[in-house]
């Protein structure tokens, strides 16, 4: 016999009530990892996707709450290719829109020839030229999701498009990705010669000094834009920052609640283990060994949730990924880090529970306990 | 009722003794134990009763160390311990404790129950299950090693309570009321049992009891009246009675 069998054998002698409260850390870690791990999906999403497209900087109209509803002049781009250590500008205009089958598309547009179309990889067509119209290149995943090849039609802004090419790419966003014509999308959402932000890609021989340089004189060179290198575009964006503070809230409360379940919990078990607890004591085991058998209960039931939590947790946040409303924006970033934070925080819940009845109890003298029956 | 001091001179090892205890319950109203004084010889074992409320159990609770006293101390075997560590580690290694209820854990096989008290101080599980073994033989309860106490009877239970406090091989035993609750047949085997520790292994034994054929088993005889208390002649008492 040991500390963990005797510890077991009281968890498991009340197993509604274990089960009930394993429950209540596994909603809540899963709670934890499934939001915190759609949270940085978003974020990496979009810097993988920046990365792919060799995007350095992003520019972007200060102020704008998003990508999405910024707006600066497409012609911005060619004072920035100017600009010394820059190597390449892009004007670039991003839309979200719904499409016929009740699907939705993350469109971007560039100019034909423009760098970040060069960046891309083909499985399959062509990329559009300058003559290309009502001409479209989609991600690999956005194809087969509803079921197109090159040449077929797709029809966005009530206006079909013709597929040149599908691209293949690391990035989840780009994967789903339609891309167009900058020309063309700005005439069919009524923004010519707008963009809604400017990648900007550096010269690649500059060095990280270099490039930190580089994009400081950006920023004082543009000031009355935001020019933010694109580690800081992922994480500081109004939507990223939104949707980590979201996320954050609803986990602690979440984590809160189980804290209060395993309180709970521990608190009915030791008061109802009082005389049994005392008898411990009478036979010469000290506070400290009674204590710690309370909080070796309460790591093994607190950790036993955490790692079902945590795999819940993993499976939510891919379900939730797998909803057309997020299809393809959304990876969710379940890193081993982040399922080691889901236990460790479900194994401190059951430590910070239990620790009060588990003085509690022990500080009671011992006769008092056993007279008292 | 002889007038004998219950300060005695006695070899540490198995003696257990105290001196000038105080106990008071209901913020100082009732007092449960009144400068009482008290001792047991190594191998000597004494009966110690009284009316209901006289402070049987609390004189039993504080030779234990498990009440906290206004004044007065204890000596276990030569030592006088004075904080919860040290008492704890006193009931771990000197003191049996025997209950009324017999106080087994219900999760934990009766085997476990006994291996209990050695969690800690016997770390090789093999000698620690030899020594359950060991115990439950004595106590005629080998076959309900791997029992939880919910099925036994009350004979049963209190038989591996007194295995469970003989874990550790204690020179004392402390009982409140070991028969309380038991039939006679039952009763019978637990003073035996009690009675063998005493003559055969020089056990000291303080059984606090209100059944007169449990006080005759015992040597001596320590009545307790509003908290203070006596030594009486068994024999002269026995035959008043």
């Amino acid at each position: 016999m040991t500390f963990s069998s005797i510890a077991y054998a009281n968890l498991r002698s009340h197993a509604v009530r274990t089960l009930a409260t394993l429950f209540s850390v596994l909603l809540a870690v899963a709670s934890f990892v499934a939001l915190i791990g759609l949270a940085r999906g978003v974020e990496q999403s979009l810097l993988s996707a920046l990365n792919q497209r060799q995007t350095d900087v992003v520019i972007t109209e200060k102020g704008a709450v998003d990508l999405i509803s910024s707006i600066v002049d497409e012609d911005l781009a060619e004072r920035i290719e100017a600009f010394d250590g820059v190597s390449d500008a892009a004007a670039e205009l991003t839309r979200m829109t719904s499409l016929d089958n009740g699907g939705s598309a993350v469109v971007v547009a560039w100019h034909p020839g423009a760098y970040p179309w060069r960046a891309l990889t083909l499985s399959q067509g062509a990329l559009p030229d300058e003559r290309a119209g009502e001409a479209a290149v989609v991600g690999e995943a956005f194809a087969n999701r509803y079921g197109l090849e090159v040449g077929d039609a797709l029809r966005l802004f009530h206006t079909d498009f013709e597929i040149l090419g599908i691209a293949d790419s690391e990035s989840l966003l780009t994967r789903n990705l339609v891309m167009l014509p900058l020309a063309t999308a700005q005439r069919l959402t009524f923004r010519e010669g707008q963009a809604t932000a400017i990648n900007v890609r550096l010269d690649p021989a500059l060095s990280q000094a270099g490039k930190t340089a580089a994009i400081e004189r950006l920023k004082t060179g543009f000031s009355e834009y935001a020019v933010e290198d694109i580690q800081a575009l992922a994480t500081g964006h109004t939507f990223a920052r939104i949707a980590d503070v979201l996320s954050r809230s609803i986990a602690v409360v979440a984590l809160l609640s189980a804290v209060f379940a395993i309180f709970n919990t521990m608190s009915t078990a030791v008061r109802e283990r009082r005389g049994e607890i005392a008898i411990m004591n009478a036979v010469g085991w000290s506070r400290q060994q009674i204590v710690l058998l309370i909080l070796l209960e309460a790591a093994v039931l607190s950790g036993a949730g955490g790692l079902l939590g945590c795999a819940a947790g993993a499976g939510v946040a891919h379900a939730v990924a797998g909803w057309d409303a997020v299809s393809g924006i959304v990876d969710p970033a379940i890193s081993p880090r982040l399922l080691a934070e889901g236990l460790l925080i479900s194994i401190f819940m059951g430590l910070a529970g239990a620790l009060l009845p588990a003085l509690q109890t022990t500080s009671l003298s011992p006769a008092s306990v056993l007279r008292g029956k | 009722m002889t007038g004998a001091s219950s300060i005695r001179s006695f070899p540490p090892k198995g003696s257990i003794s105290a001196r000038d205890l105080v106990k008071t319950f209901n913020r100082g109203s009732t007092r449960a134990l009144d400068h009482l004084d008290f001792g047991a010889a190594p191998g000597e074992m004494t009966a110690v009763t009284g009316p209901s409320g006289s402070g049987k159990s609390t004189l039993l609770y504080a030779l234990a160390g498990l009440i906290d006293l206004e004044s007065g101390s204890v000596s276990v075997s030569g030592e006088t311990p004075r904080t919860h560590a040290e008492w704890t580690r006193m009931r771990q290694r000197h003191i049996g404790l025997i209950f009324q209820d017999d106080w087994l854990l219900p999760t934990l096989t009766c085997a476990q129950n006994v291996e209990l008290p050695m969690i800690g101080l016997e770390h090789n599980q093999k000698r620690r299950r030899e020594r359950v073994d060991e115990l439950l033989k004595r106590v005629n309860a080998s076959d309900l090693a791997d029992r939880t106490p919910a099925g036994l009877s009350g004979g049963e239970r209190q038989r591996v309570a007194i295995a469970r406090s003989l874990a550790n091989r204690p020179e004392i035993l402390l009982a409140d009321e070991p028969t309380g609750e038991l039939d006679s047949g039952n009763s019978q085997i637990v003073m035996d049992l009690l009675t063998t520790l005493s003559t055969r292994e020089k056990m000291t034994i303080v059984i606090v009891t209100h059944d007169p054929r449990v006080a005759r088993a015992c040597g001596r005889h320590f009545v307790l009246c509003d908290g203070k208390g006596t030594y009486s002649d068994l024999s002269s008492e026995t035959e008043a009675s």
